[in-house]
C-alpha cells in the first residue's frame, strides 16, 4: 500500500514529525560534546552517533515531504515553536554532566529502538521500508549505550551515584516520549498502525534490563502530561530551536 | 558561531585523571572494505576494555569508508613473543610508513614461532618490514554482515571526504537550477546595487 488516504495525511504528519523532530533535536543535542566529551574516542563516537540521529532525521523529513509535499529542510527548520512534535528530554540540557548525556540517550535509544520496531510492522510501506532499514543502525546505538551504563554503573561509586542521579533527573522526562501525537488513533482504525499497548512495558523492561546489569534503577510512571508532542515546549527547547534555526534563517535558499 | 550551551561550558574540575586515560591500552583495528579484500590495519584508539573498545572502533573506524568486517585487538598482543599454542593471524607491513596487511593464518606455540612461520610462508622471496602476528583468543572479529558496521541503511555520503564535495556540488547544481533562485538572485542583486 503506497498512497495514504487524504483523511490520514494529517495524523501520518503528525506522526512522523514526532519521530523526525526526536531525532533531529536529539542529534543536535549530542553534538555539543564534539571536542569536550570527556575522552577522545568518546568523542568521535558521540559525534558519529549524533550523525546518524540526524541523517535518520533527515530520511523521516523526506518520507514527510512525500506526503505534504514540502521541502524536507523547509520541515525541519522553517517551522515555528509549536509546530514541532519532539519530546522536550532532546533538548533538556544535560548541563554538561557526562552522566546525565548518556542517562538521555539511553531513554532516547531504546524508547527510539521499540517505536521503529511497531512502525516497520506498519501497513502503509514507504514507512514500514523505511523504519526497518533504520531499525538495524538503532540497534547499534542501543548497544552502544548499553555498553556505557554497564561501564559506569560497574566502575566505582562515584560512577555509579552520578550515573543513578542522572538517571533519576531524566526519568520524568523520558516518560514524555509517551505522549500520543496527535491524530494516532486514526492511524489504529484504519489499520495503518496496530493499536499496541505493550508499548511502555515493552521499553520498560528492556532498560530495566540494561539497568539491572549496572547495579542502577529506574523509578518512572506514565502521565497524560501534554508536552511537546502537542507543541507545548519548554525553554530548553526554544534555545535548542533558536540555535537550530539560526543559519537557515539567514538564508533559507543557500545550498549547505 | 558556538551554540548557547557550549558558550558556558562549566570548567573541568578533574574528575577524569589525565593519568587514569594514559593507562587505557592501545587497541589496533583492522578493517576490510569489502569481501573480496583482504583486512588492512585501519589505525588504533585507546579504551579501558574490549568492550569500549568495540563501540569506539565501529564509530572511529567503521564509519569512515565502507566496511564489511572488523577486527579489533590490544597492541601488546601483536608483538608479544609468548602465548598458547593456537592459530595465530598475520599482518605484514611491507615496507616502512605502509599499512599492515592481513597474509594468512599458522598455527603456533607462541608469537616468535608465528612471525618465524609467517616469514617462511608468506614473505618468502618477498621484501617485507615488519610482522605482527595475534592469537586467535585475542582477537575481536565482528562481522558487518550480521552484526552491522557500516551504515548504508541512509545516505552516508556526508562521512566520506569525497562524497562530501560531490553532494554540496549536487546541491547546488539542483538549486542553480531552479527558478527560484534566479528570482532570488535577480532580487539580492537588485537590493545590493
Amino acid at each position: 500500500m503506497c498512497e495514504l488516504d487524504q483523511n490520514l495525511q494529517t495524523p501520518m504528519v503528525e506522526l512522523l514529525l514526532s519521530l523526525a523532530d526526536d531525532k533531529l533535536f536529539l542529534g543536535h543535542r549530542n553534538s555539543d560534546w564534539t571536542g569536550i566529551a570527556p575522552i577522545l574516542e568518546a568523542d568521535i563516537a558521540f559525534s558519529s552517533l549524533a550523525q546518524d540521529d540526524i541523517a535518520h532525521a533527515s530520511a523521516f523529513y523526506e518520507l514527510i515531504g512525500t506526503v505534504n509535499d514540502k521541502n524536507s529542510d523547509q520541515i525541519a527548520f522553517g517551522r515555528t515553536c509549536n509546530e514541532y512534535r519532539c519530546a522536550d528530554i532532546v533538548t533538556k540540557s544535560d548541563n554538561f554532566n557526562w552522566a546525565n548525556a548518556i542517562a538521555r540517550q539511553l531513554y532516547c535509544n531504546t524508547f527510539d529502538y521499540h517505536r521503529l520496531a511497531r512502525l516497520s510492522k506498519s501497513n502503509w510501506s514507504p514507512l514500514s521500508a523505511l523504519s526497518k532499514r533504520i531499525l538495524a543502525e538503532q540497534t547499534i546505538h542501543v548497544d552502544h549505550i548499553s555498553t556505557w551504563i554497564q561501564h559506569l554503573g560497574n566502575g566505582n561509586s562515584d560512577s555509579k551515584a552520578r550515573l543513578q542521579e542522572a538517571l533519576n533527573t531524566f526519568a520524568p522526562y523520558a516518560v514524555m516520549l509517551f505522549e500520543e501525537p496527535e491524530g494516532l488513533q486514526e492511524l489504529h482504525d484504519a489499520s495503518i498502525l496496530q493499536n499496541d499497548s505493550d508499548f511502555y512495558t515493552d521499553w520498560k523492561s528492556t532498560i530495566d534490563v540494561i539497568l539491572n546489569s549496572a547495579g542502577v534503577t529506574c523509578t518512572c510512571e506514565l502521565t497524560n502530561t501534554k508536552g511537546g508532542r502537542s507543541g507545548k515546549h519548554d525553554e530548553d527547547f526554544v534555545r535548542s530551536l533558536a540555535e537550530l534555526q539560526e543559519v537557515f534563517s539567514t538564508d533559507p535558499l543557500a545550498a549547505w | 558561531m558556538l551554540s548557547e550551551s557550549r558558550t558556558n561550558v562549566p570548567e573541568a574540575k578533574g574528575e577524569l585523571q589525565t593519568q587514569e586515560v594514559q593507562k587505557f591500552p592501545i587497541w589496533e583495528v583492522f578493517t576490510k572494505k569489502k569481501e573480496s579484500a583482504v583486512h588492512l590495519h585501519a589505525g588504533s584508539l585507546s579504551a579501558p576494555d574490549s568492550e569500549l573498545a568495540q563501540c569506539f572502533a565501529r564509530e572511529h573506524y567503521g564509519q569512515d569508508q565502507p566496511c564489511v568486517n572488523m577486527w579489533v585487538t590490544r597492541r601488546d598482543f601483536l608483538t608479544a613473543d609468548s602465548g598458547e599454542n593456537e592459530s595465530y593471524e598475520l599482518f605484514v607491513q611491507w615496507g616502512a610508513g605502509l599499512r599492515y596487511e592481513h597474509v594468512g593464518e599458522v598455527e603456533a606455540c607462541n608469537g616468535v614461532e608465528a612471525r618465524d612461520k609467517c616469514k617462511e610462508l608468506f614473505c618468502a622471496d618477498k621484501k617485507h618490514f615488519t610482522i605482527w602476528s595475534c592469537p586467535n583468543s585475542g582477537i575481536t572479529k565482528i562481522d558487518g554482515s550480521t552484526n552491522m558496521i557500516w551504515r548504508e541503511t541512509t545516505d552516508q555520503a556526508y562521512r566520506l571526504a569525497s562524497g562530501y564535495s560531490k553532494v554540496v556540488r549536487k546541491k547546488w547544481e539542483a538549486l542553480r537550477e531552479s527558478k527560484a533562485v534566479d528570482d532570488y538572485q535577480s532580487e539580492d542583486l537588485k537590493d545590493t546595487y
